[in-house]
């Protein structure tokens, strides 16, 4: 790659800026988990040797403002910039929003957990990001931030919207992500199936909160990874176990309709047919372990 | 010295057999340790390496100006000699397929090198390589052996160099090998029962942890000085001799501490020509270090297709046996001849068979290039015989075990540890003391049958076992070479130094050779120091391969401890007056240092330290001497694992949640590095069998995990059996023909792995896994009947 310059602003309206200078558009880079493998990638194929790659790397990594996790609103307002380490050790994300610790914990190796930020996981918009269906498990919203108008917020369900697209408008970036504190800590699960138990790509990922009386079901939202173009909402799911004693039966009934939402493809690391069958046998053992240990 | 005198010795042996500290373990943990990758010199240059996006094509020109006008140095295949070799130097030459130049005009896989630059900065060497323009016409492409073997398939060589004449190649066939033994069709007529199965093994990445590297000195006589990751410098400098027309005696090959091998370093691996060839042009030292994409597109394991039939008796006697293989090899041949001798001999020395044929059949495709891996050819062979044994065990309904006992190739039977032309007799064997001692181990009678297994986790319980070689001696020279040379000086102060070219690939083997001079000279460990080594200082040594290190490095180690000490007693026996042969050694318990006596004469004592020194001072000469020395045995390491598996059957996931690991290595030198081997082996083998293979895509011929570790996946420490669970053992055994009772381990503790996991696989779920790796995706399509290729139900 041709890099002619690498910034590392002082300030997010400095970061904004640089975003918004006119000539080659910056490559924003925080961690550098996905943007570093990439580059190499094109490197060993030789893409990189097109004129029309990025000039400029925006290294948000160092940025105050979009680092840590704190209480503010009725939200846990996390910074984009955290790290997947942090966030997974840190208490009140695991007291309140423990599938997101779990999805956290579960990313890559303690060394690119060290790197890879919260923020990054996002707008790389993998199918496969761990994350994402914890947060959208958790009814997340991402506050996103440009160098005109203020900054605007969207639930995450609306911020993935095609194969690696996000709603960021250019010259935006996400500087948060907010999960609402009202009825937690509520009963959830984080499950990951991967190749291995060290540093996999998911083959499939999954989570859910359900919100329970007794063992009846009030509330229900489930999230899943790498099982579409874009991490999806179970929403059929959700809608029939509303009102129902959970049991094992119920949930492997209501898991069935997990085909509704996802399209799973054949890639490197599993096929379609396997992809379909293992969600649906992931969110079945999920909610019954979520029922279960929520003492229903 | 008869077996029992040898027994008595080996249970008074005071270092061999004792943990003791890795002697490079500090520099290691500590990081300190010095690999070619961090070593610099003044003025010292940084390369990379131009490579083929394509598969095969042809260079039609390459432009270097622009490169050179950023101060580059560059080459071409141009710049480099006419030569076609083989980096890998361990067969005799007219058993060597020679099929490869520095450089070549036709690239044959991608990530092929065609040209390469030099300069001050890595950052500029790489921005240099880009500037370089090549025109290419690209060729019609094969990834498939199958379809490489085809009337209408691209020609990927026309022809080849045997030795030194020309070898055409047809329909892509690097070598075909045939091996019989009496008459098969008479061994399957008198046969009661005939069992035929095919099988299949990955392309696996050795993933060794050290990228491959070089860094080359030009020296002002014209000579060259090379440090780089190699397992054997003697060889190393002979090639390098022959391509680049030098006096070997101006090359002068270091060894270097390498951060690991699988095998991937018996040939000299092809950074380094490159890097001498730049070092020679620019008069500079040249460093080229390999990244792991680039690593991964050097080399793999040959995977194999395998055809496999036994003829047996009601009662389980084995009476004809015949296997066909098909391997894969890629795009350059580096010992396809050797490795398919191997996998005959593998085969013969499993089992007892007095009729057997075995045809092997080596194809190029325009792939990564396979060569040797740990076990070479054995994990196949050993995979599909010894699944097939469980298999006929259930058809005769025998228990697996003793069906293994009552056929296996043991005491006073001939073993192939080489192929057809390196055989000796079997003189040690703990086969059926592993297999009896292991069963109860992890609960054997136990275990259960398939049908009876229920509930969504199942569990079930496997063995397999083999064994490996110790090195490729033999009474006569066959097609491959084997021998070591070492250097034992006794110093002033009673320390000693060994010398040797071997090499350690992490497993301790220089460690174990000071170990056994130690005890051969009567000194304490911490007293032999094991000397820096190079091509110019140490006599010649094979290669560091073959499970050989022990066995044969430690062979002539000792033999040189021997000599040594003969010249040492000779001194001793002057100073105190005592002839030479009453004389022993000791190591002092308090001291260390090396006492020499006359047993029951109290004044007849004197140090080790004190006649050294006294015959320095006196001009009687040094203590010290150079043996050269071919094992004439190849004794087998037997290896026996058994495992226990845990299928998830929701996901298809599989755990490994105990194994028993138990090798006969006859005396064994260092126990905790002997049960690290074991469970290094283990670890790498349940990852041959469910994770690690390449595959490529057809259009573009590049590997689908593109040379990164993001989607190649080895088993990890998080992914083993917690270490409580892992058993350890070693059999009771003495090797008459080893260095104090010892033989080989390292590639025995892979090579039954991968049978054990899929005989367990069947345990669990009733079905019989014959394609490996096995994924959790093919499990479950085996479980729910899906098409699935690789799959075939019970």
């Amino acid at each position: 790659m041709k890099l002619e310059s690498y910034v590392r602003p002082a300030g997010l309206e400095e970061a904004l800026a640089v975003l918004a200078a006119p000539g080659p558009k910056a490559l924003v880079f925080a961690g550098g988990t996905d943007l570093v493998p990439m580059m190499r990638k094109m490197r060993m194929n030789g893409t990189l040797l097109n004129g029309d790659s990025p000039r400029v790397i925006l290294d948000l990594s160092k940025l105050d403002e979009l680092c840590g996790i704190r209480k503010a609103g009725g939200m846990l307002e996390i910074g984009a910039a955290t790290t997947m380490g942090v966030i997974a050790a840190d208490p009140s994300v695991k007291k309140l929003v423990p599938v997101l610790a779990a999805a956290a914990a579960s990313v890559g190796s303690p060394l690119v957990r060290n790197r890879a930020t919260l923020g990054g996981n996002l707008v790389t918009a993998s199918p496969s990001a761990d994350t994402a269906p914890a947060l959208l498990a958790a009814g997340a919203v991402v506050r996103l931030a440009g160098a005109e108008g203020g900054p605007r917020e969207l639930p995450l369900s609306e911020f993935f919207v095609a194969y690696r697209k996000t709603a960021l408008q250019p010259g935006e970036i996400v500087t948060h992500v907010l999960v609402p504190l009202a009825g937690r800590p509520v009963a959830g699960r984080f499950e990951k199936v991967g190749l291995r138990n060290a540093d996999a790509i998911s083959v499939v990922c999954a989570a859910c909160e359900i919100e329970l009386e007794g063992s009846t079901c009030r509330a229900a939202r489930i999230g899943l990874g790498a099982v579409a173009a874009v991490p999806v909402r179970a929403l059929a799911v959700e809608a029939a176990l509303l009102g129902r004693e959970i049991t094992a039966d119920v949930a492997a009934e209501c898991a069935r309709l997990v085909h509704e939402h996802i399209s799973p493809i054949d890639d490197v690391r599993a096929s379609a047919q396997y992809r379909g069958w293992v969600a649906e046998a992931v969110v079945a053992r999920m909610i019954t372990d979520t029922a279960r240990e929520a003492g229903a | 010295m008869g077996r029992e005198a040898r027994e008595m010795e080996a249970r008074e042996l005071r270092t061999v057999g004792a943990v003791t500290r890795r002697k490079d373990g500090l520099a290691k943990v500590t990081g300190t340790e010095t690999y070619a990758s961090d070593m610099e010199l003044p003025y010292m240059l940084h390369a990379r390496v131009l490579r083929s996006p394509y598969p095969h094509a042809r260079v039609v020109s390459i432009d270097t100006s622009a490169a050179e006008r950023m101060g580059a140095i560059c080459i071409t295949p141009d710049d480099v000699p006419d030569i076609r070799y083989n980096e890998r130097q361990v067969s005799v030459p007219v058993k060597t397929y020679r099929d490869r130049t520095v450089l070549p005009w036709v690239v044959r896989q991608v990530g092929e090198g065609v040209a390469a630059v030099a300069a001050r900065t890595e950052a500029l060497a790489e921005r240099a390589m880009r500037a370089i323009k090549v025109e290419w016409e690209e060729l019609p492409a094969v990834f498939d052996a199958h379809k490489a073997m085809a009337d209408d398939a691209p020609q990927i060589y026309e022809n080849v160099l045997l030795g030194d004449a020309e070898f055409p190649i047809e329909h892509n066939v690097a070598c075909f090998r045939q091996v019989s033994v009496g008459d098969v069709a008479v061994g399957f007529e008198e046969a009661d029962l005939i069992v035929e199965r095919e099988y299949q093994t990955g392309r696996v990445y050795h993933a060794q942890m050290e990228p491959k590297a070089a860094l080359c000195r030009p020296l002002a006589d014209g000579g060259i000085e090379l440090w780089a990751t190699l397992q054997s410098i003697h060889n190393t400098r002979q090639l390098l001799g022959r391509i680049f027309d030098l006096p070997l005696s101006r090359i002068r090959v270091h060894r270097s501490t390498i951060g690991g091998a699988f095998g991937s370093s018996i040939q000299m691996n092809t950074p380094v020509a490159i890097c001498v060839a730049l070092a020679l042009k620019a008069r500079k030292p040249v460093k080229l270090v390999l990244t792991r994409e680039e690593d991964m597109y050097d080399h793999c394991k040959y995977p194999a297709e395998i055809s496999l039939k036994y003829g047996v008796k009601r009662d389980g006697t084995i009476v004809a046996g015949e296997l066909k293989t098909l391997v894969d090899i890629g795009a350059h041949n580096i010992q396809a001849y050797p490795l398919l001798g191997c996998m005959s001999g593998w085969f013969v020395s499993l089992y007892r068979m007095p009729h057997m044929n075995f045809e092997g059949t080596a194809v190029y495709t325009n792939k990564t290039p396979a060569c040797a891996m740990q076990g070479y050819g054995n994990p196949d062979v050993s995979f599909a015989v010894e699944s097939h044994m469980d298999i006929i065990a259930e058809k005769l309904d025998i228990d697996p075990i003793e069906l293994r006992i009552k056929n296996y190739v043991g005491l006073g039977e001939e073993f192939w540890g080489q192929g057809p032309t390196v055989r000796s007799i079997i003189r040690s064997c703990g086969v059926e003391e592993m297999l009896r001692k292991g069963a109860p181990m992890i609960g054997w009678d136990e275990r259960g049958r398939p049908e009876d297994k229920t509930g969504r986790y199942r569990r079930g319980i496997g063995v397999g076992r083999t064994f490996h070689t110790s090195g490729t001696g033999a009474a006569m020279p066959g097609e491959v070479i084997d021998y070591s040379t070492a250097m034992v000086t006794v110093n002033e102060d009673g320390s000693v130094d060994m010398s040797t070219a071997l090499m350690c690939h992490g497993g301790g083997t220089l460690d174990a050779c000071a170990k056994l001079v130690a005890e051969e000279m009567g000194v304490s460990f911490d007293l032999v120091g094991v000397s820096p080594a190079s091509t110019t200082d140490t006599g010649y040594d094979v290669c560091t391969h073959a499970t050989r290190g022990v066995y044969c490095g430690g062979g002539s180690a000792v033999k040189a401890a021997k000599s040594a000490k003969a010249v040492l007693l000779d001194f001793a026996s002057r100073l105190i007056e005592v002839n030479p042969e009453a004389l022993q050694i000791a190591p002092d318990p308090v001291t260390g240092e090396g006492v020499i006596f006359l047993e029951g004469a109290a004044d007849k004592r004197i140090t080790v330290g004190e006649v050294a020194k006294t015959a320095q001072l006196k001009g009687w000469g040094t203590a010290i001497a150079v043996e050269s020395h071919r094992m004439v045995n190849c004794p087998p390491c037997f290896v026996t694992n058994f495992v226990e598996v845990e299928v998830d059957t929701w996901t298809g996931e599989v755990r490994v949640p105990r194994a028993v690991c138990a090798v006969d290595a006859g005396t064994v030198v260092n126990p905790d590095l002997a049960a690290g081997q074991l469970e290094g082996g283990l670890c790498r083998g349940i990852g041959q069998a469910l994770l690690e293979d390449t595959a490529y895509d057809p259009v573009t011929g590049e590997m689908t995990c593109g040379g990164m570790y993001i989607d190649y996946k080895l088993y990890t420490a998080e992914d083993m059996a917690p270490v409580d669970d892992v058993k350890v053992f070693f059999a009771d055994t003495y090797e008459p023909s080893g260095p104090f009772g010892a033989k080989g381990i390292g590639e025995a503790a892979n090579n039954a792995v991968a049978a054990a996991v899929m005989n367990a696989l069947q345990n669990a779920l009733g079905i019989r896994f014959q394609f490996i790796p096995i994924t959790p995706d093919m499990i479950l399509a085996a479980i729910h009947g899906w098409a699935c290729e690789g799959v075939l139900p019970a």
